[in-house]
């Protein structure tokens, strides 16, 4: 399973937990179309993801209880709001290299 | 669920690791998520086409299994062990913590005065405390933080105030009979120094973790 995320998927779970989507497949859809199909995964890829997160406690997860299709939701925890900012300035320190040493035209 | 579908959990379900945690919770959010799928792709396409592309969108099961078992090695050991060892620490911890909750409760009401009855008493409930958090560690691993958090840090309470319970109740020995046993008390204060090296290390793993 080729990673197309440059081996940043859980900032971008965690981003995309953070920004609203609330179950796998949500999480899915946003980060395709945030990218502009960029990162078109494959969809399995994310669940790992998204159970080690939990396992970590950046997450916490339950079973949709409402009609309609059954979901596990998911939500980030104080602690994965900590660590959602702590990978976000990472990022931004490593693209600001990145655009320093190649430049950014 | 189709046949298409079920075939798919099945390969899934045969290649995942037995003792996986959450295995079945797993092939239940891939079932739901791959029903999903079929069903919005199913708008531009025959249903049978729709449920191919969803598996072929989804991925590789062998591959999946090979990233929720890595997910399984990194799980705490507590969470790898066989079950029966699980229940078999969680009923003997309750039987135990039970046991010292009931020495604490009649060194409370009827004991000898020479040491404080106190001091034992919070003894015994501490080390209750720290035998009972104990086997809900290892009987379930307790993956959710909050709950973790707060066990780990009762936890590193309990041993501190075992250490002081300890010191306080040489201290007492040795001002009734003269005799002042120092190593009571020098165990007293290392049961202290663990419990607050054990909370520091464990806050500092977790802003590690975080970063």
């Amino acid at each position: 399973m080729k990673d197309t995320t440059g081996g940043r998927m859980e900032l971008l779970v965690l981003g995309a937990v953070g920004a609203g989507a609330a179950h796998g497949y949500a999480v899915i859809d946003l980060l395709r179309e945030r990218s502009s199909g960029t990162f078109d995964l494959a969809e399995g890829t994310v669940y790992p993801v998204l159970h080690r997160l939990e396992s970590r406690g950046h997450l916490q997860s339950r079973w949709s209880d409402g009609p309609g299709r059954r979901r596990r939701l998911y939500r980030l925890t104080p602690e994965g709001e900590s660590a959602l900012q702590a990978h976000r300035r990472d990022w931004q320190v490593f693209a600001a290299a990145v655009n320093a040493t190649v430049g950014s035209r | 669920m189709s046949a298409t579908i079920s075939g798919y959990l099945a390969a899934l379900a045969a290649a995942l690791p037995a003792h996986l945690p959450d295995r079945g919770r797993i092939l239940a959010e891939v079932g739901d998520h791959l029903c999903e799928s079929r069903e919005r792709l199913s708008a531009s396409m025959t249903l049978s086409q729709a449920e191919e592309e969803a598996i072929r969108r989804f991925g590789d099961p062998d591959a999946l299994a090979l990233l929720f078992s890595g997910l399984a090695s990194a799980e705490p050991g507590a969470a790898r062990a066989p079950r029966v060892m699980n229940r078999v620490a969680a009923v003997g911890g309750v039987v135990a913590a039970a046991g010292l909750l009931a020495l604490g409760g009649w060194w409370l009401i009827d004991a000898d005065p020479v040491i404080g009855r106190l001091p034992r008493a919070i003894a015994a409930g501490a080390a209750a405390f720290v035998v009972i958090g104990l086997a809900i560690l290892q009987a379930t691993g307790l993956r959710g933080a909050t709950g973790r958090r707060l066990l780990v840090g009762g936890l590193c309470g309990a041993v501190v105030l075992l250490g002081v319970a300890g010191i306080v109740g040489t201290l007492e020995l040795g001002r009734a009979s003269g005799d002042y046993e120092w190593y009571g008390a020098g165990l007293g204060g290392l049961l202290v120094i663990q419990g607050v090296v054990g909370a520091w290390a464990f806050g500092a793993r977790r802003r590690s973790s975080a970063a």
